[in-house]
């Protein structure tokens, strides 16, 4: 009874929930989940939590799984079941092979090795799994975007949820906030590309991959005007460093596209050069603009751009402020316009 | 075994130590001792045993026979366990004012247990200026028994006024006969091995024990070796500074996980871990936040390892390229790399000495750019596309 994070809110919760994996959103998420389905049986219903690393946890869980004189139904639940000392671990075996009438057992694992022997009489006791293991860069976190769009019963285009992506990235918990957003303002359908811009266009970290964009699609006005742009409304000091990482990031992909076989797939492709699969076809439309050697150069330049902004790399070539300014300007041109 | 047997190749230094620690000696029975003085510096290129030549010099200041090796006092200040041996070790990225601070109040505290109170900072060239500066005063007058004893790659890498204030003692690169005679003596790894790791490791004492003891060690100097060969085009020189990059991430792993993993266990342990389970749970609950803080200062010792380790495998490809000059310019210098000399001739064929020269400048470049904080992987990049086509200049 192993199901991903992602499964259709179950109708009644299993006795016995085993929620394992490292990220924490996915975890939170599912023991809420247990207890939501419980209340939906039994609106009375209280949650109890147990701290698996606290001193005498073994006696806290002892007593949240005791009936009480009214016979109440609950939800128990133990975090960080690893933490749990020898009684604490025997506390949850006995629970397991006995466990009281109304009671919903929801234990939390945060992966890894510890309490492995645990984890194992758990699962083989046939309670119900929530596997929470880290999404994977691109594909992994892009589905968990759709499906975020579809717990709220809502639809979004491809473009609108790589536009999240790329403006938040890998945080879980800015993705599934940032979506609920858009669907509570947005009544469109589908939502699209155009709204997700509309909302998280001011974040720092588009501003440069946007510039990145454009400089390796060789439109140095653009990448100028937006390089700008961000230096009059962003963290001056931030904008050096976070540009040279989203321009090297840039550079890295096309150049290793360089060196692929043009029978390769797209997703054969983003395995090699490791990006993800839908980053393949931009990749491949910037590096049909960009000749070996160029990228070669560009790579010298960033490498001392980066020198630039850290303080310079002999003595006496540290910048000053509007000094910096104009390197990343002089930087962004030079490179989006080659020869 | 006298504590000044563990120094390699390094006979005038110990002569001038061996002497300062009789004259301290001397000094104490108020006779003359213009050969002691409060306030060292001690240099020498990486790896030829700064802090060990420290540590030694230390020992010999505690102990009763000016260093015997085998008595307590020795033993314990080598062992870094000395109650009037301090040793500050800059492990992190660098170390600040505030703990200067701390240190020059420990040093103006009298010996418990010897003759003199004696701090030995490892790396002095990663305190900051201003931690320097704080050191300024206690140098120039320190606790009537106190001894200070700075190590630093060169003497212009620690500031101008403190080196007036020091005398300085500079140790050589040991000779590669020296150094394969040592890891035979103290390793016993066999006389092939030890010639190799001595060869290869150009003098750096830790490497070629290393490269002695370790085979992944060797393998993967190997494969850092390999790279200069297989830069065909654009896509395999950002391979190649990827690869360079594992490679070192690999060494400085092997470094670091085992001393990681000790300073862990030692905290839990004095936290109280080890007696039953319920003061295990007590001793981790009470660690909390200074094993946060250790963990903390381990990733920084992690990243500061990782650039040491990159610079290492740096250090190696200009001995490739080194070699390959040598060969193009036909002199009769022994190579570094003999094991390769085929693939060496091949290269030094293939290309004159001007490209070169220019390869060893865009290596000498990528170092002085990672020392300056340039992201590791993108100048090696840089630098791996340099070294496939010399012609290209630095921006």
């Amino acid at each position: 009874m192993n199901a991903p994070w992602h499964a259709d809110s179950m109708a009644t919760p299993a006795p016995v929930t085993l929620v394992s994996g490292p990220e924490e959103f996915l975890a939170e998420r599912a023991v809420r989940d247990v207890v939501l389905a419980a209340r939906k049986v039994d609106p009375s219903i209280e949650r109890r939590d147990v701290e698996g690393s606290a001193e005498g946890a073994a006696g806290l869980l002892r007593e949240a799984l005791s009936p009480t004189l009214f016979g109440d139904a609950a939800v128990v639940v133990v975090n960080g079941i690893e933490g749990l000392d020898d009684a604490g671990q025997t506390a949850v075996r006995t629970a397991l092979a006995d466990l009281p009438v109304g009671i919903y057992l929801v234990l939390v694992h945060p992966g890894g090795v510890k309490g492995k022997a645990l984890l194992t009489d758990i699962r083989k006791s046939g309670a119900a799994e929530v596997d929470c293991a880290t999404l994977k860069r691109g594909g992994d976190t892009i589905d968990f975007i759709t499906r975020e769009f579809a717990r709220h019963g809502r639809k979004a285009t491809r473009e609108a949820i790589n536009a999240l992506y790329e403006s938040l990235g890998q945080d879980l918990r800015m993705l599934a906030a940032a979506v609920s957003q858009v669907c509570a303002d947005i009544d469109a359908e589908p939502i699209d590309a155009e709204h997700v811009h509309f909302y998280f266009d001011g974040v720092a970290e588009v501003s440069s991959f946007q510039i990145a964009d454009a400089v390796w699609d060789r439109r140095p006005k653009d990448a100028l005007r937006d390089l700008r742009w961000a230096m009059e409304t962003g963290d001056r000091n931030r904008i050096g460093p976070s540009l040279v990482s989203g321009l090297s990031g840039g550079l890295r992909s096309l150049a290793r596209y360089t060196g692929v076989s043009h029978s390769m797939s797209e997703g054969q492709i983003a395995g090699e050069i490791g990006v993800p699969p839908w980053k393949v076809k931009v990749i491949k439309r910037q590096a049909a603009r960009w000749r070996p050697a160029q990228l070669a150069q560009a790579t010298l330049l960033l490498a001392a751009a980066d020198g630039a902004t850290k303080g310079g790399v002999r003595h006496g070539e540290s910048l000053d402020p509007v000094q910096k300014a104009a390197m990343l300007e002089s930087l962004v041109v030079n490179i989006a316009s080659p020869d | 075994m006298s504590v000044w047997e563990v120094l390699i190749g390094q006979d005038e230094a110990t002569a001038t130590l061996s002497h300062a620690a009789a004259d301290a000696a001397r000094s104490l029975r108020g006779e003359p001792a213009p050969g002691m003085t409060h306030a060292w510096l001690i240099t020498g290129p990486p790896g030829s045993g700064r802090s060990t030549a420290a540590t030694a010099f230390a020992a010999a200041l505690v102990c009763p026979e000016q260093g015997c090796g085998d008595c307590i006092p020795c033993r314990t200040a080598i062992a870094g366990t000395h109650s009037d041996v301090e040793i500050v070790r800059p492990e992190g990225l660098s170390y600040g004012a505030d703990d200067t601070e701390a240190l020059v109040m420990q040093a103006s505290m009298a010996p418990s247990t010897s003759r003199w109170h004696i701090i030995v900072v490892e790396d002095a060239d990663r305190l900051t200026e201003q931690a320097l500066n704080r050191l300024l005063k206690a140098l120039e007058e320190p606790a009537p028994s106190t001894v200070w004893i700075l190590c630093a790659p060169g003497v212009e890498d620690v500031l101008p006024t403190v080196r007036s204030r020091t005398r300085h003692v500079s140790l050589r690169t040991p000779s590669a006969s020296d150094v394969a005679t040592a890891l035979q003596q103290c390793h016993g790894v066999d006389a092939a091995i030890a010639a190799f790791a001595a060869r290869a490791s150009q003098g750096h004492i830790g490497r070629a024990r290393a490269l002695a003891t370790d085979e992944q060690a060797r393998l993967r100097r190997h494969e850092v070796l390999r790279l200069p060969l297989e830069l065909h085009d654009l896509a395999s020189c950002f391979v190649a500074a990827a690869d360079l990059l594992a490679a070192a991430t690999g060494d400085a792993t092997a470094l670091a996980d085992p001393l990681d993993a000790r300073e862990e266990a030692d905290l839990l342990r004095a936290y109280g871990e080890g007696a039953d389970n319920a003061s295990n749970a007590r001793a981790k609950k009470l660690s909390g936040k200074a094993m946060k803080d250790l963990q903390k200062s381990h990733k920084s010792r992690r990243t500061r390892m990782v650039r040491d380790q990159i610079d290492r495998a740096l250090l190696d490809l200009v001995g490739f390229y080194r070699d390959v000059l040598i060969l193009q310019v036909q002199s009769d210098v022994g190579l570094i790399n003999e094991e390769m000399r085929t693939q060496l001739s091949q290269v030094a064929v293939r290309a004159t000495p001007e490209d070169t020269a220019r390869r060893l400048e865009a290596l000498a470049y990528a170092r002085l750019q990672i020392a300056a904080n340039v992201t590791p992987q993108l100048a090696l990049e840089a630098l791996m596309v340099r070294l496939k086509d010399p012609s290209l200049k630095a921006a």
